[in-house]
């Protein structure tokens, strides 16, 4: 495997009249293709701040972010960014949702429509096709918005705390169903989130980060020995509880320390 | 929308006793208020004319509903009734379309550029809060006594106040909302057009239906002062010669222009909203 992103030595600062805040100090660690990436911290971290410079929405204060070697400015490579809440526009039905993006960048062609029709059976919505968001289930939404970004070809996805605003049960099948797609569409994806077992079950590798400034504190390669690796079948795996007794004792130290 | 029509039909299928003496009750209701209504209504004009019959109070200054009605049917045989509330309409609608396209294009302008915002927002507050009755003799001198002036006067009433609502709400739109669509690879016209706008509609059609009672209080103060033609006209003029049914006649024509136009709007509405 090659790595695709490399995070080179980036620090980041909010200023406003007050003073400025160091949200992230010197942060590095390197991103292979296809590898689905977790990112724990204390809340107020930095995390998503973290990805919005990967998304390109900020620029770091210093260091920078390579894509395949190249900047990310001028990688030309497309970054599928999705928020915590699905953010499905109310007075667009689900097809009109879904071809936000590519209606934004121009792409929309006859030929997507294909494609689109495609991904809406494929995950369970192809008869949802002309309802409105206020007429789908949470799962259902939150599946429209990663339709939104998988249209437009990312080769990273960014996923920030997607799971958070959903009930507990719906929350294990959409993190399920969400993991599932990007395997399948062989994605390479950065998840943030609070939960330290989401984390484990879905992830390759976790970065855990200090409490603000966020700085690396450690890096876990997850190995899970389970034939089926789901996230909800990864849950059962022996090593679980032990990944989530160090995660966790990472996290705590961290806080005592400060 | 597909719901609700379930729901009435399912109603519709198997109805409670409960259900039907709630919906009687409903009902009865309903008509008991619009009653009292009417009620009012024809109270008020049957006092009308009995104290002007008996000479309680003076019909002469106070008119009465059978001289109205004669007023109406001369006015409406040589055409001139006709005439003054074309005269008053078409300036409504010509100065609420402007205040309309100039307080939308103004307000996605600043926007746009919070800096141009930030430096005018004194000035909006202050045109705003300015009783805009105190700029139409001004007008009056800059583009004479005119149909101009009446039509600049009425958009001098509303314009501030549509900027500063439009402009408030743009700004209020979901921090959120606005990201997904840069996360999108979008730019602020993007934004603009997807985001801004479509979730807007809404609230602007209510400061429409505000805007359309503006613009006619605008150009009633507008022909008080600089008309020839025009029920403010009308009013102003026939106060003067004491004239008193014209007087009455064109505010209750006022009345139901209100109202019809207000409802057009509410017609708009509940169609969009749909």
């Amino acid at each position: 495997m090659s790595e695709l992103l490399r995070i080179d030595h980036i620090s980041y600062t909010y200023h406003n009249l007050e003073g400025e805040t160091p949200a992230l100090l010197d942060v590095s660690f390197g991103v292979n293709d296809g590898e689905f990436i977790g990112i724990v911290g204390p809340s107020g971290c930095g995390k998503s701040t973290l990805l919005s410079l990967i998304a390109g929405l900020l620029t770091p204060s210093c260091g920078s972010i390579y894509i395949d070697g190249k900047d990310i400015k001028s990688s030309g490579k497309n970054i599928g960014y999705m928020l915590q809440k699905d953010h499905l526009l109310d007075w667009r039905n689900t097809l009109k949702n879904v071809t936000l993006g590519l209606e934004i960048q121009h792409k929309l062609s006859d030929n997507s429509y294909a494609q689109i029709n495609d991904l809406l059976n494929t995950y369970g919505l192809i008869t949802f096709k002309n309802s409105y968001p206020s007429e789908l289930s949470g799962g259902m939404r939150q599946r429209a918005a990663l339709i939104r970004t998988l249209l437009l070809e990312p080769d990273i996805l960014l996923l920030d705390e997607p799971f958070s605003a959903l009930d507990y049960q719906t929350r294990l099948e959409v993190s399920d169903d969400i993991w599932t797609i990007i395997r399948k569409e062989q994605k390479t994806a950065i998840l943030i989130t609070h939960d330290i077992s989401e984390a484990i079950s879905m992830s390759d590798k976790i970065i855990i980060l200090s409490s603000r400034p966020g700085r690396v504190k450690n890096i876990i390669d997850i190995n899970l020995s389970v034939s089926d690796r789901s996230p909800f079948a990864a849950r059962s795996a022996l090593e679980f509880k032990d990944y989530f007794n160090l995660i966790w004792k990472e996290l705590n130290h961290n806080e005592q320390a400060t | 929308m597909s719901r609700r029509h379930r729901k009435v039909s399912s109603e519709g299928l198997d109805i409670s006793a409960a259900q039907k003496a709630y919906v009687r009750r409903h009902e009865l209701r309903k008509r008991k208020i619009r009653f009292y209504q009417i009620i009012i209504l024809i109270g008020f004009i049957s006092f009308w004319e009995i104290s002007t019959h008996f000479n309680i109070v003076d019909a002469f200054i106070f008119s009465s509903p059978t001289r109205l009605v004669r007023t109406i049917k001369e006015m409406a045989m040589d055409g001139s009734l006709f005439y003054h509330i074309g005269i008053t309409l078409f300036e409504t609608l010509a100065s609420f379309a402007l205040v309309n396209i100039i307080g939308i294009i103004f307000a996605i302008i600043i926007w746009w550029n919070d800096s141009i915002a930030k430096v005018l927002e004194p000035y909006l507050i202050v045109l705003n809060s300015l009783p805009k009755s105190a700029l139409a003799p001004v007008f009056i001198v800059w583009l004479g006594n005119n149909m101009k002036t009446i039509i600049v006067a009425a958009i001098s009433v509303a314009l501030f106040g549509t900027i500063i609502t439009l402009y408030s709400d743009f700004k209020a739109v979901e921090e959120d909302k606005i990201k997904l669509i840069y996360t999108l690879g979008g730019k602020k016209k993007d934004v603009l057009y997807k985001v801004i706008i479509p979730s807007n509609i809404p609230s602007m059609i209510s400061l429409m239906k505000v805007n359309i009672g503006l613009s006619l209080v605008g150009v009633i103060i507008g022909e008080f002062l600089a008309a020839k033609a025009g029920l403010g006209y009308l009013i102003v003029y026939g106060s003067q010669i004491f004239r008193l049914d014209w007087v009455i006649m064109s505010i209750v024509i006022l009345c139901v222009i209100a109202t019809g136009l207000y409802k057009l709007l509410s017609f708009f509405e509940n169609k969009y909203s749909k």
